[in-house]
Parts: structure tokens; sequence; C-alpha cells
């Protein structure tokens, strides 16, 4: 993000959030998260189903719970019984010894059972957090180019991190705590039920306010957190955005600017912070206000029953009334503050599940049939990113086995775009790509991936060493046949040149080597598949051309009679391909041999030719 | 630990607000102690006493007591979520200032993926901490002093025993504390680790679909996932026998207590000799359930200091980071570069292995057009990126207008240089604001005589200047990205422009109007084209040609041709342009 986000951010809401902006594509409806998703019953449901299998250990810890509050109740029983029985009116000390190890062998099962609820508590949040990291993250990787076209990278991170983190909270603390207050409260309202109907009423008759009260404030902090994690998610892919393109800051010198941006967005997140924690703070002070009124109602009406009728209302009657009601606040605020560490854990449940139900654009039909090498068939293809942008228009073309095919055009003409359709990273909007006659929708993805060995445009690295990074795409490939890829792709002369060699680590998008090493470095990972087709996109274009000829010729006899597709502007690169396709206007205008191309006096001769008297023009003008 | 004390410089900025907090919280808990004792009047001198007035006040008084000790508790709570949150704050413009700050050596370094961790979970813990941990500290110790003065003054042999077990717990707490920390910090790093694998699995998300390798990634994946699992389940198993444990350890006290002081009360009796009373049994039992209230806390308050020290240990990690770069102490401001550059016996390495530049010597004039040509790896780009000190070379002196230019304010300097990096980097947003990033305040005017010069009109015609081009500009194509790239250096109007192998996706025709916009248009700018193509810097001025990291000739077209062997063989190789 830069001073460029700063603006945008005002002039058009973050991407994902938009109902229909430029940037989604026509299959954008496709990919639309679901809004139920936003919806927090919804969420809570899915949540819950998430215990699955594992309710059996809640229901235990719950049990065990239910044990230790029986326990926490029995405890002091014993400990006054021992003191009035026996120290009081018996001074037996053998009695008096046997209470006091009663007492410690409740206390030591108290432990014994808190630690057992908790223990299986662990598990259990720990389990369902686990579960949920990978299935988002499962999900994220059945996902088609057009969701990451639309989502910021920061943005997917955090919700696989601080809003997981949120329900992680949820889930661990509220339980326990929650069945604590209830089985409290239930105990007290047993107690006070056994004592005197009408006073209780006084008590009861404020729960509704109560609920109420809870119920506003919970709305208020539903809407605050989830204003919160948004505002956490945009931080995220502030941070995200700045350091991957630190290196573009500083070299503008931009530092104080970007710092500024920074601050403003670290400040939107701190207010709304700020915002939903103080409304979730409000519970505890509101209910304890109202306990304050039900007591000053209690000692009010209450004691003028007591002065009325002190048969039926005695004062020792009213004073355990009174402690009753403060002990039922305790569970209830216990009760309410589980309540808001659930809301905020439902506000990060439904940014994780928004991810769950962002569906695959590019599926495989239920009888996919695998790949089966043969010629290749583009019909009448259309396609475009963004609604009402045609990329291509009309494609039409068949590369017969074995040959070498090479796309040329003007840059942005679509070639790319052309080898995303292929590798089906987009599917086309209308009509069809075959290979060996089966239409490539048709066709199961995984084996159909499996036969490209395709270079990249922009080639990709993952931290970790050099050997990996090449075997990435054939785990099953030997030492030797690596060796051999690399000589081939002429990678082995800089790899060994590497202070480690092959087991030299990569940093993040393998920037510590130059960025023609690292064009060498994914050629040698492509042709390391061993690929039924090659695709090299501009692969080659930050290399210098005696060794972007050695490659040229070792390639294409190892590529000899599977099928290759080169995109290339040199023209020493394309030269000796079996065809050339010229794409220009969303159209093929021309293909052909070179000879043909040229003798053909149409674009691409006339480009050459161009380019030619630019040669000597410019030859004339620096001599 | 140490970590956290050095949090507290960072609080010291909300000093006023914790400490109003803190005397807002202790009028709510003196208030609400209040209550039992007003209840109480009410009720003796009220009630018992039949005063139907007493009643009323005592009402009153508790409801007042209600408002008033609330609002307190209400704006304590405020000032505490201030402050957390405040210095949330402070401290993620601390670190990203010195992330900003790092050079492209620190960069070798860190990745995004635990950068951001610290950024925002890190930053979160210890927010955590200063909302809840600091005010359950300040209240357990509070209750702890008072609980134990009273029971020495009711018992000192009890109270010995008392202060004996809560000594031992809280010596038990900061062994565990000690102990906790490096597994937290285990556990963070976990975090790193998965958040890494994520970032990366993002990142490369069309490398991992071309490859196909989405259930390599999950295993990758799970396994990370299930590393932190492992760390937050042996964490938690171990919370879960410890919280209790700090319950037990405060019933075991009553427990003994009540042994101790009941066994002499009986023995006592039998004997007919007066001592301890039963009242003080009793009395001392209460003060020590007291202490126990506190010594709860304090276990979940171990887990709030566990967990903070490790996230503030990782978070002043980033910030002792020592950036690569050093601003000089007097710095000079380049006022009016003209562009002149020397080198002056350069050399320069990442490290290991061999120096990616040796012993380079050259001076550029002002104004001049610069090209370089060489081997893949042959240090071009390692050169370049010394100029506006990205790097700092091991050995020699860069001069720009006669000067060292460690003695420029680096920052300045970079503002009258303009470098397009081999692997172009743009943010999501509008082409024209990527274009004005180096000068927001150049306007219209700028904008499109920059986006001119790059060739990027044609393109930025169709898709409009503020259409959205994606993070890191993935909605455009190569070629795009570059005449982006290539228009926002030019729009920053540098002294010294340089193109590292930025024409390498455009077509020929395209890329050969860039390069002679450069050429023709930019008068008194000087100019350094890096490229593997003869055709793109065949009009330079001089042309440099670089052979595992030196420079193998330096001259024209014409005269390299017939003198150098490379620049030869390279032409050779590219002859259907020179005839
Ligand atoms: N992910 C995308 N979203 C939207 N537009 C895109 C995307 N990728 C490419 N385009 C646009 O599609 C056109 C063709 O791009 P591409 O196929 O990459 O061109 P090239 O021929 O240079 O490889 C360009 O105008 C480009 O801006
Ligand atoms: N960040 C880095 N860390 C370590 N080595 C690097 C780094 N960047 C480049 N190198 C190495 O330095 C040498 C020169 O690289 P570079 O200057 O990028 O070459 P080129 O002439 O292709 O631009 C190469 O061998 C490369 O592997
Ligand atoms: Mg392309
Ligand atoms: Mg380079």
């Amino acid at each position: 993000m830069s001073s460029g986000k700063t603006e945008s951010e005002q002039s058009r809401p973050p991407m994902k959030r938009r109902p229909g902006g430029p940037v989604r594509g026509p299959r954008g409806p496709h990919n639309v998260t679901v809004e139920s998703a936003r919806d927090f019953r919804g969420a809570l449901k899915r949540l819950l189903a998430y215990f699955g299998t594992q309710k059996i250990f809640l229901a235990i810890s719950g049990f065990i719970v239910l044990i230790g509050v029986i326990l926490g109740v029995i405890g002091p029983a014993v400990l006054g019984n021992a003191i009035t029985n026996y120290l009081e009116r018996d001074f037996n000390l053998t009695l008096f010894m046997r209470q006091v190890f009663i007492l410690l062998a409740i206390y030591v099962s108290a432990w014994i059972a808190e630690v057992g609820s908790r223990v299986m508590l662990v598990k259990v949040s720990n389990n369902i957090i686990f579960n949920l990291r990978r299935n988002a993250f499962n999900h994220i990787q059945t996902l088609s180019m057009t969701y990451f076209d639309k989502e910021d990278v920061g943005e997917i991170m955090s919700r696989l991190t601080n809003d997981i983190e949120a329900i992680e909270g949820a889930v661990s603390n509220s339980f326990n705590e929650a069945l604590r207050g209830v089985f409290s409260i239930i105990g007290i309202l047993f107690a006070m039920v056994m004592l005197n109907i009408r006073l209780l009423l006084i008590v009861i008759a404020t729960v509704p306010i109560m609920v109420i009260i809870a119920a506003i404030i919970g709305m208020k902090v539903r809407a605050a957190f989830r204003i919160n994690q948004q505002k956490v998610g945009d931080l995220s892919t502030r941070i995200q955005e700045s350091v991957t393109g630190v290196k573009v800051i500083k070299t503008y010198g931009r530092e104080q600017e970007e710092i500024v941006g920074f601050e403003r967005v670290s400040e939107e997140a701190r207010d709304a912070g700020i915002r939903a924690e103080f409304v979730a703070h409000l519970f505890s002070p509101v209910m304890q206000f109202v306990s304050s009124c039900i007591l000053a109602m209690l000692v009010g009406i209450g004691g003028f029953l007591v002065l009325r009728n002190s048969a039926v209302f005695s004062v020792g009657l009213l004073t355990t009334f009174i402690m009753y009601s403060r002990n039922f606040i305790v569970p209830l605020q216990q009760i309410t503050g589980v309540y808001n560490i659930i809301q905020s854990g439902l506000a990060g449940a439904e940014r994780v599940f928004e991810i769950m139900d962002t569906r695959p654009v590019v599926i495989e039909g239920p009888n996919a049939i695998p790949f089966r090498q043969g010629d290749i068939t583009f019909s009448d293809v259309h396609f475009a990113y963004e609604k009402d942008k045609p990329v291509l228009k009309g494609i039409t073309f068949t590369v017969p086995l074995g040959h070498v095919t090479a796309i040329v055009g003007p840059t942005g003409a679509g070639k790319t775009t052309l080898i995303n359709l292929l590798g089906r990273f987009y599917d086309v909007d209308k009509g069809s790509i075959r290979i060996n006659g089966t239409d490539i929708r048709d066709m199961s993805i995984n084996t159909l991936r499996s036969s490209l060995g395709v270079v990249l445009q922009e080639p990709f690295f993952f931290a970790t060493t050099v050997r990996e990074n090449l075997l990435y795409g054939n785990q099953d490939a030997t030492e030797g046949q690596m060796f051999e890829a690399a000589k081939l792709a002429n990678a082995s002369h800089f790899i060994s040149r590497l202070p480690k060699g092959y087991d030299t680590f990569l940093t993040e998008r393998g920037q510590n080597i130059s960025q023609g090493e690292r064009q060498l470095l994914a050629i040698t990972r492509a042709i390391l598949r061993n690929p039924s087709i090659l695709i090299l996109d501009e692969a080659t274009s930050n290399v210098d051309s005696l060794i972007e000829m050695q490659i040229q010729e070792a390639v294409l006899k190892l590529m000899k009679g599977r099928t290759s597709f080169i995109i290339a502007h040199r023209l020493s690169t394309i030269k000796n391909a079996d065809r050339i396709l010229v794409i220009h206007n969303h159209h093929i205008i021309e293909e052909g041999t070179y000879s043909e191309l040229i003798e053909k006096n149409g674009f691409y001769a006339n480009l050459q030719a161009m380019q030619q008297s630019q040669v000597n023009i410019t030859e004339d003008m620096v001599s | 630990m140490t970590n956290l004390f050095r949090l507290f410089a960072y609080l010291r900025k909300f000093a006023s607000f914790m400490s109003f907090a803190l005397i807002f919280l202790a009028i709510s808990v003196v208030l609400n102690l209040t209550q039992p004792k007003l209840i109480e009047w009410a009720i003796d001198s009220g009630i018992t006493a039949g005063i139907v007035r007493n009643l009323v006040v005592g009402g009153v008084g508790i409801f007042l007591l209600g408002i008033v000790g609330n609002l307190a508790n209400l704006v304590s709570g405020y000032l505490f979520i201030r402050s957390g949150q405040g210095m949330a704050h402070e401290l993620r413009g601390s670190m990203f200032r010195k992330v900003v700050s790092f050079s492209f050596i620190n960069f070798d370094k860190w990745r995004t993926g635990e950068l951001m961790v610290r950024l925002n979970s890190d930053v979160n813990t210890v927010r955590m901490f200063v909302r809840m941990g600091l005010f359950m500290i300040a209240q357990s110790v509070v209750m702890i002093i008072g609980s134990v003065i009273f029971m020495f003054h009711t018992d000192v042999r009890l109270a010995s025993i008392m202060a004996l077990l809560m000594g031992g717990t809280l010596a038990f707490s900061i062994t565990i504390v000690s102990f906790l920390r490096p597994l937290f910090l285990k556990m963070r790093a976990k975090l790193d680790d998965l958040n890494n694998t994520l970032q990366e699995n993002l990142a490369g998300a069309k490398v991992v679909r071309a490859f196909n390798r989405q259930s390599f990634e999950k295993e990758k994946f799970e396994l990370k996932n299930r590393g932190f699992y492992m760390m937050a389940v042996k964490i938690g198993y171990f919370f879960s026998i410890v919280l209790p444990f700090m319950l037990f350890i405060g019933n075991f006290a009553i427990t003994l207590i009540l042994w101790v002081g009941g066994t002499e009360i009986i023995q006592n009796y039998h004997a007919g000799t007066t001592g301890f009373t039963l009242g003080q049994l009793i009395a001392f039992n209460n003060y020590a359930m007291m202490a126990i209230f506190p010594l709860i806390m304090l276990g979940m308050v171990l887990n709030f200091i566990s967990m903070a020290s490790a996230s503030a240990e990782r978070i002043f990690q980033v910030l002792k980071e020592k950036p690569g770069i050093s601003m000089p102490e007097n710095p000079v401001l380049p006022e009016k570069i003209r562009g002149k550059i020397e080198f002056d016996g350069i050399s320069f390495g990442y490290g290991e292995g061999e120096d990616a530049v040796q012993d380079v010597n050259l001076t550029i004039a002002p104004g001049e057009k610069i090209g370089i040509i060489g081997g893949t790896g042959s240090g071009k780009s390692s050169l370049a990126s010394l100029i506006p000190r990205l790097y700092d070379p091991r050995k020699g002196i860069i001069r720009i207008d006669g000067v060292d230019i460690r003695e420029y304010n680096p920052i300045e300097l970079r503002k009258k240089i303009g470098i397009v990096l081999q692997d172009p980097i743009l943010f999501s947003g509008g082409i024209r604001q990527n274009i004005l990033y180096g000068n927001p305040e150049g306007g219209e005017s700028v904008a499109e005589w920059a986006a001119g010069i790059a060739q990027a009109m044609p393109f930025i015609d169709e898709k409009g200047w503020d259409s959205s081009i994606g993070e890191r500009g993935t909605h455009l194509s190569g070629g795009q990205r570059q005449r982006v790239a290539i228009a926002r250096a030019l729009a920053s109007k540098p002294a010294i422009l340089i193109l590292d192998d930025v024409t390498s996706s455009l077509d020929l025709e395209t890329e050969r109007n860039v390069t002679k916009g450069i050429y023709e248009k930019l008068d008194g700018m000087t100019v350094l084209i890096i490229s593997q193509k003869i055709q793109t810097i065949k009009m330079s001025d001089r042309i440099i040609v670089m052979d595992k990291g030196r420079i193998s000739g330096i001259g024209t077209h014409d005269t390299l041709i017939q003198d150098n062997e490379i620049y030869r063989k390279i032409a050779e190789t590219q002859d259907e342009f020179i005839h």
C-alpha cells in the first residue's frame, strides 16, 4: 500500500466489500461470498458443528464442572461442620482430624476435577482451532486465481490468524465459565425459592431489565467487534503491502509518507478497538448498577415488609436474601462476560466462514477424464478478466502434437492470458480449449496440470533451499535428473557458485539471487517435471542472449515429440518455432512460420521492418 | 522480564491515564466494599430499630453508591482500554518506522509473515497485558499485602505459616514465569512459521496451482499448524494444572490453619490452659480466604506475564535490529544534483561467496546516457543498487557530484535518484496514484508526461487512470507493470535515472520507443539503462560490459564490437537487429 492506497480508500471501499466494483471478473458471481455468513446465528451454528465428535469431551468436561461446583459448595459446609461441631462443642481431636482430612480430600478432588475439565477443554478448543485453520487453508487451495485477484493477501492472513485467535478466545474461555455461571444461578435460585417466593419476585422482576440491557449492549458489542475485526484486517493488509513493497518505498524516499499512512490505519484500528472493548466493558458496571438497584429495592421494599409484618418477613430472612441476591450478580456477570467473548469470537468466525463460503470457479466435472497427450485446439475462445473489458475474442487455432508454437504480440495483447486459459488458471467465457479432442473442462485438473511445465512470467520461489525449490514440481526426481535439468537450463553453473550450492537457502521470493538466475531456476524447475506440454512465458527475458541461445537449443531438443509454447519478444528466441501466432487487438491476426510471415508482408513483417529501419535511423542519429 | 520493563517506557506516555485509571478503580472498589456496610446499617438502624427514614436513606444511599461506584468503574475501564490500545498503536508505529528504516540487507533476514505476526499478534498480547494484567497485578498485590498484615496482627505463628505458603507460591509463580517464557517464545515462533507458510502460499498461489502442489501445500501447512497446536496444547495443559493448583494451595492453607489452630484449641481445652481462641481461628480463616483470591488471580496473571514478556522480547528484536545503512551525523542535503557519478575502487558482496561487484572504477558525466550489458549474474543490478545506497560497498567510495554518497542524507539522496528495480513492485490502487507515488504533488501534467515517455498511454487510455491494478499490480500484464514502474520513476523527476532491465517484457517496438524517449527527451538527466538487448542500449553515449562482477569493457557500440569479445558474442546472437 502506498499513498496510492490512501486516496483510493476514499474513492472506493476495500475490495472484498465492494458490491460489484470494477475489479470483479465476469465469473465474479461465483466467487462472491455468500452473504449469509454475515448472520450470527449461522456462524454460531457452524462453529458449534466444529465441536462435532468432541461434544463427548465437552459433556464430560461439563459434568466435571458440575462436580467441581458441588464440591465447592460441600467444602465450606464441611469446614463449618468441623468448626461448629468438633471445635466448639465436642473437642474431640480424632473426629476433628477426620473432618480435616475429609476437607483435604474434598479440596484435592476439587483440584483434580478442575484439572480434568480444563485439560479436556484445552484439547477440545485447540482441536477446533486446528481444524478451522486447516479447513480454511485447505479451502483456499481449491480456489482459483480470480479469488487472489480480488482478495488482499494481508486480509486473508488476518482472517486465518487474528480472527481465528478471537475464536480461540471464545472457545477456550467461555464454556466452563458459562456453565459455572449457570450452575451457580440455578443453585442460588433454588435456595431462594426455598426461602421465600415473594422476595424472590423482586429479584426476578429485574431479570427482564437485565436481559434487555444485555441484549442492547450485546447488539452494540457485536457490531463493534465486527468493525474492529475489519479494521484489524485492514491493518494487516497495510502491513503486508508495505513490507512487500518496502524496497519501492525506500528507493523513492517515501518513508515519512508511508509512516503517516500507516499511523492513520493503525489509529483507526486503535479507535475501533477502544470502541469495541469499551462497549463490551459496559456490561460489568451496568449490571452492577442494576444489582445495586435490586439491593436498594430489597432494602427499601423488603424493609418495609419486615416493618409491617415481621412474623412473615423476619430480619434474618431479609439479610439472607440480600446475601443471596448479591451472590446472584456474580454469576450473571460471569455469563455476560462470556457473552462478550463469544461475540468477538463470532465476529471472527463470520470472517473465517466467508472464506469457506467462497466457491471455486475452476472446478472439475464429476466424470473428469485423465489428460491424454494430443493436438491442442482453441476454438472461438473469448475471455475477459473484467466484465466488458474483453482480452481475447474468438481465438481459434490448432497446435499439432509435437509442435513448437511461438506466441508474439504487443505487451498486454493477451499472450499470458492464453496460457492462463490453457493451464485452467481461469476458464474461458465462451468457446472451448481441447486437448486430444477433450475439452479441458472435462479433464481432471490434476492430470492436466501435472502434464504442464510452466515457467510463469513472474518467477516465484519459496523460502527454502534451491534443491527443494527445484524439486517442487517433481518430488520423485533423482539427484541426477536434477543436475541434468539444471545443466540443460544453464543453471548449474551459477548454482555451483552459490555458497552452499544446491543447499543454499533462497530468501522470500528468491530475492537473494539475480533476476536472470531466478529465470534459469524457474526453467530448471519446469523441465524437471518432464512435462508433456512446456510453456515458457518470457522465461528468458532477463537472461543474456548467449545463455538464452543455449537454453533454447537444449530445451527444444528435450521437448522433441512433445508440445511447447514460447512467448518471447527477442526474435532469436522464436525464429525456429514451427509456427508463430501473432496476437493483436484481442485476435490472432496472423499465423505461420517465420519465413511465411515475412513473405506475407503483414503485421509481423511490418513490425520487423520497422525495427530494422529504426535501427538504421538511430545509427545515423548516434553517429 | 527485562523486556516487559522496557515496555513500560512506552507506557510512560500513558502514565497519567494509568494513574487515573487506578484511582478510579480504587474509588469503585472502595464504594463497592462500602455497600455491605450500608446494607448492614440500613438493616440495623432502619428495620431492627424501626426507623423508616433510615431505611429510605439506606436504600437511596445504596442506589447512589451504585451510580458513583459504577461510573468510576466505567471511567477506569475506559482509561485502561485506552492505555492498552494507545500503547499498542505506539508499538506498532515504532515497529513500522523500524521496518521502513530497514535496508535491503535486513530484508534478506526478515520474512513478511513473521513481521506481520509481530506487528499484529504480539502487539495484541502486550495490549492484553496492559489492559488486564497490570490491573490484576496491582489488585492482587494490594490484597495480599493487606491480608498478610491482618493475619500477622491476629496470630504471628499461623501468619508465618500462611506467609511461608504464600511466599512459596509467589516464588513458585516466578519460577513458572521463567519456565513458561521460553515455551511461549517457542509457540510464537511456531506462529511465525505458520504465518510465513501461509503468506508464501498466498503470494505464490499461481505457482502452487501451476505445479499442482495443493496437496503438498496442505501437508506443509498441516505440519506447521500441528506444530503450533502441539505447543498451544502443551502450554494449555500446563496451565490446566497450575491454575487450579493455586486455588488448591489456598484451600490447603485453610485446612492447615484449621488443623494447627484446631488441634491447639482442643489440646488447650483438654489441658485446661488458655491460648489461641476459636474467634481468632475464624477471623484468621477469613483473612486466609481473602488471600486465596489474589492467589488465583496471580495464576491468571502468570499467563499474561509470560505471554507478554515473550511477545515483548519479539517486538524488541525488531526494534533492536540495526539498519544496514547508517545515517551520517551531519548529512549533506543534496540540493541540486547534476548527476556526476564516480565509482572509486568499488567492491561489494552479499556476505558469503564471491563479491558480486569487484574493483569497479568508473566516472559518469552529468547528463550522460549509459548502457550496461553483461552475463546473467554478472553484477549489473548489484552495481546499480549501490548508487542510491540500497547497499553500501565493502570497499571503495562512490561519489555523486564529487561528494561521498555516505555523507548525503540517504532519504533525500534517493529522492533525486529514480531507480526502477528489476522486479518492479506496484501498490494496489489506481494507475495514477502509482505513477505519482514519488511525486504526489506532480499532478496531471507530470503523470501524463511520464506515462507518455514510458509508452503507457495506450493502455491507460483503455483502462482509465484510476482503474485498480490489484495487489502488487497483478491486474496488469508484465509489460504494463514495467511501464507503470518506469513512468513512476520518471514522474519523480530524478537527476539520475536507473532502469534495471525493466523493458524486458515490452515488445520490440514499444521498447524502442521507450528507450528513444528516454535518450532524447531527458536532456541533462544522467541515465543508466541495464538491458540484455543490444538494440536497447546501442545508442547510449557509452556502454559498459560487465563480466563476473568486473567491468570488461567501456565504449560505444562500434568500438566494443571491435575490441570486446563478450560484447561481440552477445551482438552476434542478436545479429538480426544489426543486420
Ligand atoms: N488478473 C487480471 N485482472 C484484470 N486484468 C488483467 C489481469 N491479468 C491481465 N489483465 C489484462 O489483460 C490484458 C492481457 O494481459 P496479458 O495476457 O498478461 O498480456 P501479455 O500479452 O503482455 O502477456 C492486459 O490488458 C492486462 O491488463
Ligand atoms: N540479495 C542477495 N543476496 C545474496 N546474493 C545476491 C543477492 N542479490 C544478488 N546476489 C548474487 O550476486 C550476483 C550478482 O547479481 P546481480 O547483480 O543481480 O546480477 P545481474 O547482473 O544479473 O543483475 C549473483 O551471483 C547473485 O546470485
Ligand atoms: Mg505476459
Ligand atoms: Mg539484474
